[in-house]
C-alpha cells in the first residue's frame, strides 16, 4: 500500500510541469560522460533483439518435432521481451536525461517539458512510436507465453514462432531504417526542439497507447490461427482459447477509436468527432472485422461450421492492423495524422505480403481438415473440389472487380458485361454444383431460416461490407492515381453520404439479432417477441414526427446531395430521413434488450422461487456472461447511435464581438466580457476571451476559449471550452483576438446529443467488461488462482477505463506547418455551406481539409471570390467545376461521379450485394436439408413415441449438468 | 543444485539445471516487483526520475541475462520422457461438445419463451439422439486406450500383491526381495514420480527420498 501511495504521489509530481531553469552546458556535458555509449548500447540493444527473438523463432520450430525444447523456447521469448522492455526503458532514460545526442530526443523533447509529457514523448514520433508498439507486443507475448505454461503445449511452438515473427519484423524496420537511437550528425544539442504542441494534449497522451493496445491485442489470437491451421488442431480448442484475447482487443480498439474521436472533438476545433479521415478509417477497420469475428466463432462452436470463414476473419484483423500502421507511417495517403514520411512503407508491403500468402496457403493446405472431410471419407476428391471451390471464388472475385473498372471504358463494356454474367454464372452455379456432388457442408444442420445463427450470418456480412467499403474507398487515391493518373480525394462528405445506409442496416439487425433463438423461433414466439420493440419503435416514430419540430428535433433533416442526379438524390434522401430511422431503431433496440432481460429474469424467477428481481439479473449475468455483456454492449452502441444522430442537428455561427457585446444563439445568451491574458506558463503564451453565457434565464458559467502561442513553436493553438449538457453541447471555438481593439471572433457550434458518444463508449466499455470477465468460479479454482484472474482483467479494464474517463483540459492543437485553426470560417448561406463543403483547401498545409473548415489565408481568399460569385448569381455547380477545372480533380472532396471514378462506389457496392447473395446461399443450404427431410429417429421405433431410455441418457445427463455456462 | 553432486548414480538420472528443482516460493516474484517498483520510486524521489529509468533498464538487462542462461539449461537439459502429447479433441468429442451445447441452448430458449412446446419436444429428442450418438462414437474411440490403461493398472495392481502360485521361488531367503529390486519402487510424495527403491533422490524433482524414508 505504502509502496502505492508513494508510486502515485512521485507519478503526480512528475507530471506537474518542471520549468525548472536550463542546466549550464557542462554539467550537461558531465551528465553524458557516465554513460557515453548511450547510443551504441540501445542500438545494440535492438539488433540483439533480432538476434535473440531468431533464437526463440528456431528453438520453438525445433520445438515442433522435440516437445523437451518447448521450455528452452519459452524461456528465450522471454529474454526477448525483457531486452525490449530494457531497450524502452533507454530510451526513456534518454529522454529523462536530456540527452540530445539523440536524433529522436532532440526532435521530440525540450528541456522545459514535465515528466509525463517527456515520457509522452516515447511514442510521440514514428522511430519512438515503432519501439512502444514492439514493447506492447512484447507484454502482449510475455502475458501469453506464461498464461500458456501446461497448456496447449503442442500449439505453443506455433504461438511463440509467429509472434517472434512479428517481432522481427518491427525490429528489423527499427534497425534499418527508423532506428530511435540514432544521432543526430550535428552533435549533441544544447536544447531540444520540442513536442509538437498537437501532440501535449491528455487524449493524445492515451490515444494512441490505447489504439497500439487494441492493434497488438489481434496479434495474439492470429498466432493462435496460424498454430491451429500448422497443427492441423483446428476443433473448437483454439478457439476457446482466444475468445478472451480477441475481446481484450476489440475493448481497447473501441476504447482506442472513441478517444480519437474525442480527441478530434476536443482539439481541432471544426466541432466534429469523426473526419473519415485514413487514418481514422485504418483503425475503424480492424474493429469491424474483429466484432463480426466474435460474433462467428459463436456458430463454430454450436456447429462446427465457418471454420474457414474464422480464420479468414482473424487474418483479415491482423491484417488490418498491420495495414492501418502502415497507412499511419508510411504517408502515402494524406491525412492530419501525416507523420514523418518515410521509407518503411516498403517493409510493410513485404510484410503485408507475407501475412496474405502464408495464411492463404495454409488455409488451402488444410481445407480438407477445415471442412470436416476425415468424417465424410474420400479425402483426395474432396480436396480437390474444395481447392477448386475456392479458386473459382477467388477468380470470380477478381474478375468481378475487373469487370466493373472496365466497364467504365465503352470499347470493353460488352466483353465486361459477358464475363461478368458468366463469372456470376460460375459463381452460382459452378460451385453450388461442385457443393452437390461432394455433400460436405453440414446440410440441414439449422432447422430454420429465421434462426440467430443466420442473424449472425447477416451480421458477419453487413459488417464485413462496411469493412470492405472503407477499404476500398481509404485505398481508391492510390488505385485511380496508379491506373489513371488522376488524382483524386475522398473527403467527409463522400463518407457520411454512402455509411448512412450501411449504417442503419447494421443498427436494424443489431435490433432483430436477439430476438431470434438459436436454431428455431416458433412462430408464435416470434410475433411474441417483435410485437413489444415494433410497437415502441412506431410510437417513438409517430412522437418524433409529431413533437420532433417543436422541440428542435424535426424527424427529417434535408441534406445536400453530393451528387448530381439519381444517384445522389437517392443518397440525399437516405441521409435525410437518418434522424427518424435511427431513432426508431434506437427505440427498437432498447425495447428489445430490456424484453430480452426481462424474459430470462422471468423465467429464472420461476424456477429459483428465492430469488428476487435484483439478485435474479445478477445470477443470469453471471451465469451467462457473453450473452448478457454482449447486450450491454449493444445497448452502448445505441447510445452512440442516438450521438451520432445529433450531428444532423448541428447548428454553428460566427461571431465578431467588441467588449461588452451580447449575441443571442439558439437559446444562448453570450456576453463577451473581454480578452485575458495569462503569462503562468514558461512555454507558452495564454490569451483567454471571457465569455458569460446564459440559457433562458439560468446562468450558466463563463466559458474561457483561448488562443495559446507556444513560444518556442511560434504556433498559435485555439483552445475549445465546451459546456456538456444532456441534450446538447455549447462548443466555442475562439477565432482571432486582437489585443488593441479588443474586438474577438467566436466560432459557435451546438452540438446536440454530443454526450451520448461518450455515454454510448463507456457502456460499451462496461459491457465488453462484463464478457470478458473471467468465468472461473470461486469454489472451484480456489481464493488464489480466482483473485489472480479476477484481478488481472480488473487491472487491465480499470487502465484502460481510468484513463478514458479522467477529464482533461485541452491544451493545444496546432501542427506545425500548416496555419491550421488560425482563423475561422465564415459562411452565410447554405449555398455557400453546400459550396464549400465539397471543395477542398489547397493551401498545401492542411493536406485534407475542405474550405468550410480550414482557416487560413488561402482558403479565406478562395472563399471571398466564390461568395461574391455566388452573390453575383452564379450557381453552386457552376462554381464547382470552374474549381475543378483551375485546380484539378482533387480539388473536390467527393470524386465526381463519371467515368473510372464510378468504380469507387461501384466495386464495393457489387461486392457488397455478391456478400449477401452468398450469405443467403450459406443460410438456405444450411437449412435447406431440415426443412425438407423429418430428422429419422436413429433407432427404429414407434414414431412419436419416446426413445427407449439406455445407459447414455443417464450418462448425457450427468454431462449436461457437468458442462458450464461458459458456452452460452 | 547440491543435490545433484551427492551421488553418481543421481547425477544420471537428475535433470542437470532443472530450474524447478526447488520450485520458489509463489510470493517471490510478486514481492520483487513490488520491491523493484519501490526501489525504482525511492531513487526517483531521492535522485531524479532518469535516475530510475537506469536503474529498472539494469534490472531489465539482469533479467534477460537470466532468461538466456536458463535458455541455455533448458537446452542442454539430457533428455527426459518427454511427457504424453496432449490429444488434440477429434471431431467426435467437439461434435459431442456442440450437441451439449445444443440442448443447453434449448432449455434456455424453453426457458424464456421462444420455442414452442412441440418444436421443443421434436428438436429435443433430435439433440439428445445426436448427443447420445456422439458419445457412443466418443466412447469407441477411446475403447482401445482405456483397455490398455485398464490393462496397466492391473499390472501395477497384480505386481504389489502377494504371488501365491510361484513356491519355487520362497525356497530363497527372503521371498520378496527380487520381486521388489525390480518392481517396488517409491513414490516421491511430491512429485509422484516413482524412483527405484533405493533412490536417494527424486530423479525428477530432486526430492529427499532419503529422509523421507528415514523418517517413515
Amino acid at each position: 500500500m505504502t509502496a502505492m501511495a508513494m508510486t502515485l504521489t512521485t507519478l503526480s509530481s512528475w507530471l506537474a510541469p518542471a520549468g525548472q531553469p536550463l542546466e549550464p552546458i557542462d554539467v550537461i556535458e558531465d551528465r553524458f560522460a557516465g554513460l557515453r555509449s548511450l547510443p551504441a548500447f540501445g542500438t545494440a540493444g535492438l539488433y540483439a533483439v533480432m538476434v535473440v527473438a531468431g533464437l526463440a523463432f528456431c528453438l520453438s520450430i525445433w520445438a515442433t518435432k522435440r516437445p523437451r525444447y518447448l521450455d528452452a523456447a519459452r524461456s528465450a521469448a522471454y529474454a526477448t521481451c525483457a531486452l525490449i522492455v530494457f531497450d524502452l526503458l533507454l530510451l526513456a532514460y534518454a529522454f529523462l536525461s536530456h540527452d540530445y545526442r539523440l536524433r529522436y530526443v532532440a526532435r521530440y523533447s525540450d528541456r522545459s517539458m514535465s515528466v509525463g509529457y517527456l515520457l509522452t514523448a516515447l511514442w510521440g514520433g514514428q522511430d519512438g512510436s515503432l519501439l512502444w508498439w514492439l514493447f506492447l507486443l512484447s507484454a502482449n507475448t510475455a502475458a501469453c507465453v506464461l498464461w500458456m505454461k501446461g497448456k496447449y503445449k503442442e500449439l505453443q511452438p506455433y504461438i511463440i514462432a509467429t509472434l517472434m515473427t512479428i517481432m522481427i519484423f518491427f525490429v528489423i524496420i527499427m534497425g534499418f531504417s527508423a532506428n530511435p537511437f540514432s544521432e543526430s550528425i550535428a552533435g549533441a544539442r544544447v536544447d531540444g526542439e520540442g513536442l509538437n504542441p498537437l501532440l501535449q494534449d491528455f487524449y493524445m497522451i492515451i490515444h494512441p497507447p490505447s489504439l497500439y493496445t487494441g492493434f497488438v491485442g489481434c496479434s495474439v489470437p492470429f498466432a493462435f490461427g496460424i498454430a491451429a491451421l500448422a497443427t492441423g488442431r483446428l476443433g473448437e480448442e483454439w478457439i476457446y482459447a482466444v475468445r478472451r484475447w480477441m475481446l481484450f482487443a476489440w475493448i481497447f480498439l473501441s476504447i482506442g477509436n472513441t478517444l480519437g474521436m474525442a480527441w478530434a472533438y476536443t482539439e481541432l476545433g471544426w466541432g466534429g468527432h469523426w473526419a473519415w479521415d485514413p487514418v481514422e478509417n485504418a483503425a475503424f477497420m480492424p474493429w469491424l472485422s474483429a466484432s463480426a469475428f466474435v460474433h462467428s466463432i459463436m456458430i463454430q462452436e454450436r456447429w462446427r461450421m465457418l471454420k474457414v470463414w474464422n480464420i479468414v476473419l482473424l487474418s483479415v484483423t491482423f491484417f488490418m492492423t498491420i495495414w492501418g500502421t502502415f497507412l499511419t507511417r508510411s504517408g502515402m495517403i494524406s491525412s492530419v495524422h501525416a507523420f514523418a514520411q518515410s521509407n518503411i512503407g516498403v517493409y510493410f508491403i513485404y510484410f503485408l505480403v507475407t501475412i496474405a500468402t502464408v495464411t492463404t496457403a495454409l488455409t488451402v493446405y488444410r481445407l480438407p481438415e477445415l471442412k470436416n472431410v476425415s468424417e465424410e471419407g474420400k479425402p483426395t476428391e474432396m480436396y480437390r473440389a474444395e481447392v477448386g471451390k475456392a479458386l473459382i471464388r477467388v477468380l470470380a472475385m477478381f474478375t468481378v472487380v475487373l469487370c466493373v473498372i472496365r466497364w467504365q471504358t465503352p470499347k470493353m463494356a460488352p466483353v465486361g458485361a459477358l464475363a461478368f454474367v458468366t463469372v456470376i454464372g460460375l459463381i452460382v452455379f459452378g460451385a453450388n454444383r461442385l457443393a452437390h456432388y461432394f455433400p460436405n457442408q453440414k446440410r440441414g444442420a439449422i432447422e430454420a431460416l429465421l434462426s440467430r445463427e443466420a442473424a449472425f450470418v447477416a451480421n458477419n456480412w453487413i459488417l464485413l461490407a462496411m469493412q470492405a467499403f472503407i477499404a476500398i474507398t481509404t485505398a481508391f487515391p492510390l488505385i485511380s492515381e496508379s491506373i489513371t493518373g488522376e488524382k483524386i480525394t475522398v473527403g467527409p462528405a463522400f463518407y457520411n453520404a454512402w455509411m448512412v445506409p450501411l449504417g442503419l442496416s447494421l443498427f436494424a439487425l443489431m435490433g432483430v439479432g436477439p430476438l431470434l433463438g438459436w436454431r428455431k423461433t416458433s412462430d408464435s414466439a416470434l410475433r411474441k417477441a417483435f410485437f413489444a420493440p415494433g410497437i415502441t419503435m412506431f410510437a417513438v416514430v409517430a412522437m418524433h414526427f409529431a413533437i420532433g419540430k417543436k422541440i428542435g428535433f424535426p424527424a427529417i433533416v434535408e441534406s445536400d446531395p453530393i451528387y448530381s442526379g439519381a444517384l445522389g438524390s437517392i443518397l440525399a434522401k437516405a441521409s435525410s430521413v437518418f434522424p427518424v430511422v435511427a431513432t426508431g431503431l434506437a427505440a427498437f433496440n432498447v425495447a428489445v434488450i430490456i424484453q430480452e432481460y426481462s424474459k430470462a429474469v422471468l423465467a429464472r424467477m420461476r424456477t429459483h422461487r428465492d430469488e428476487n428481481g435484483l439478485t435474479a439479473v445478477w445470477a443470469l449475468v453471471a451465469k451467462s456472461r457473453r450473452r448478457y455483456g454482449g447486450y450491454i454492449v449493444h445497448l452502448g452502441i445505441v447510445a452512440m447511435f442516438l450521438g451520432f444522430t445529433g450531428g444532423a442537428y448541428k447548428v454553428d455561427q460566427e461571431f465578431s464581438l467588441s467588449k461588452g457585446d451580447v449575441v443571442e444563439y439558439h437559446g444562448y445568451q453570450i456576453t463577451y466580457l473581454g480578452p485575458r491574458r495569462v503569462n503562468d506558463d514558461p512555454a507558452k503564451m495564454e490569451i483567454y476571451v471571457d465569455l458569460a453565457v446564459k440559457k433562458g434565464n439560468t446562468e450558466l458559467r463563463t466559458m474561457t476559449p483561448a488562443r495559446f502561442v507556444y513560444r518556442r513553436q511560434q504556433m498559435p493553438t485555439s483552445e475549445v471550452d465546451i459546456h456538456v449538457g444532456p441534450f446538447e453541447d455549447l462548443y466555442i471555438a475562439p477565432g482571432s483576438v486582437n489585443p488593441e481593439t479588443k474586438t474577438a471572433t467566436i466560432h459557435v457550434f451546438v452540438n446536440p446529443l454530443e454526450v451520448w458518444i461518450w455515454l454510448g463508449a463507456l457502456i460499451l466499455v462496461f459491457g465488453a467488461a462484463v464478457s470478458t470477465w473471467p468465468e472461473a468460479a470461486l469454489q472451484e479454482v480456489g481464493i488464489g488462482a480466482y483473485l489472480r484472474t479476477a484481478g488481472a482483467t480488473a487491472a487491465s479494464l480499470v487502465l484502460g477505463v481510468a484513463l478514458a474517463i479522467t477529464p482533461a483540459r485541452a491544451n493545444a492543437q496546432q501542427s506545425g506547418t500548416s496555419s491550421l485553426h488560425a482563423g475561422t470560417v465564415e459562411m452565410k448561406s447554405p449555398e455557400e455551406r453546400r459550396l464549400f463543403n465539397q471543395l477542398r483547401c489547397l493551401c498545401g498545409g492542411c493536406d485534407r481539409l475542405p474550405l468550410s473548415a480550414c482557416v487560413c489565408d488561402w482558403a479565406k481568399e478562395a472563399r471571398q471570390e466564390m461568395s461574391s460569385r455566388l452573390a453575383a448569381g452564379e450557381s453552386v455547380d457552376r462554381l464547382i467545376d470552374d474549381y475543378v477545372a483551375k485546380h484539378g480533380t482533387d480539388a473536390k472532396v467527393v470524386p465526381p461521379n463519371t467515368g473510372f471514378l464510378k468504380s469507387i462506389w461501384l466495386v464495393p457496392s457489387v461486392l457488397i450485394v455478391v456478400g449477401a447473395v452468398s450469405a443467403v446461399f450459406v443460410v438456405r443450404r444450411w437449412t435447406s436439408g431440415a426443412r425438407n427431410v423429418e430428422p429419422k429417429p436413429p433407432r427404429a421405433g414407434e414414431p412419436g413415441k419416446p426413445l427407449p431410455k439406455d445407459e447414455y441418457d443417464d450418462k448425457l445427463d450427468k454431462e449436461l449438468r457437468d458442462l458450464d455456462d461458459r458456452s452460452l | 543444485m547440491p543435490e545433484d553432486s551427492e551421488t553418481g548414480a543421481d547425477r544420471q538420472a537428475a535433470p542437470v539445471g532443472d530450474v524447478e528443482a526447488r520450485p520458489l516460493p509463489r510470493w517471490v516474484i510478486p514481492a520483487g516487483i513490488l520491491g523493484i517498483a519501490a526501489v525504482a520510486v525511492g531513487v526517483g524521489r531521492l535522485s531524479s526520475p532518469a535516475v530510475s529509468a537506469l536503474f529498472l533498464s539494469a534490472i531489465a538487462i539482469l533479467s534477460v541475462v537470466g532468461f538466456l542462461f536458463r535458455t541455455v539449461q533448458n537446452v542442454a537439459a539430457p533428455p527426459i520422457d518427454d511427457e504424453p502429447e496432449e490429444l488434440a479433441p477429434t471431431q467426435a468429442e467437439d461434435a459431442k461438445r456442440a450437441a451439449l451445447r445444443a440442448l443447453r441452448d434449448l432449455e434456455y430458449e424453453k426457458g424464456i419463451g421462444n420455442v414452442s412446446p412441440a418444436d421443443y419436444a421434436k428438436l429435443l429428442e433430435k439433440y439428445r439422439a445426436e448427443a447420445k450418438r456422439t458419445m457412443r462414437v466418443v466412447d469407441e474411440e477411446r475403447k482401445e486406450a482405456r483397455l490398455r490403461a485398464e490393462k496397466l493398472v492391473a499390472q501395477e495392481i497384480a505386481a504389489f500383491l502377494p504371488k501365491a502360485d510361484e513356491p519355487e521361488e520362497e525356497v530363497g531367503t527372503e521371498p520378496d526381495e527380487p520381486e521388489e529390486d525390480e518392481n517396488v519402487v517409491i513414490t516421491c510424495p511430491k512429485c509422484s514420480t516413482k524412483n527405484d527403491a533405493d533412490a536417494v533422490f527424486c530423479k525428477k524433482c530432486g526430492h529427499d527420498l532419503a529422509k523421507k524414508e528415514a523418517s517413515a
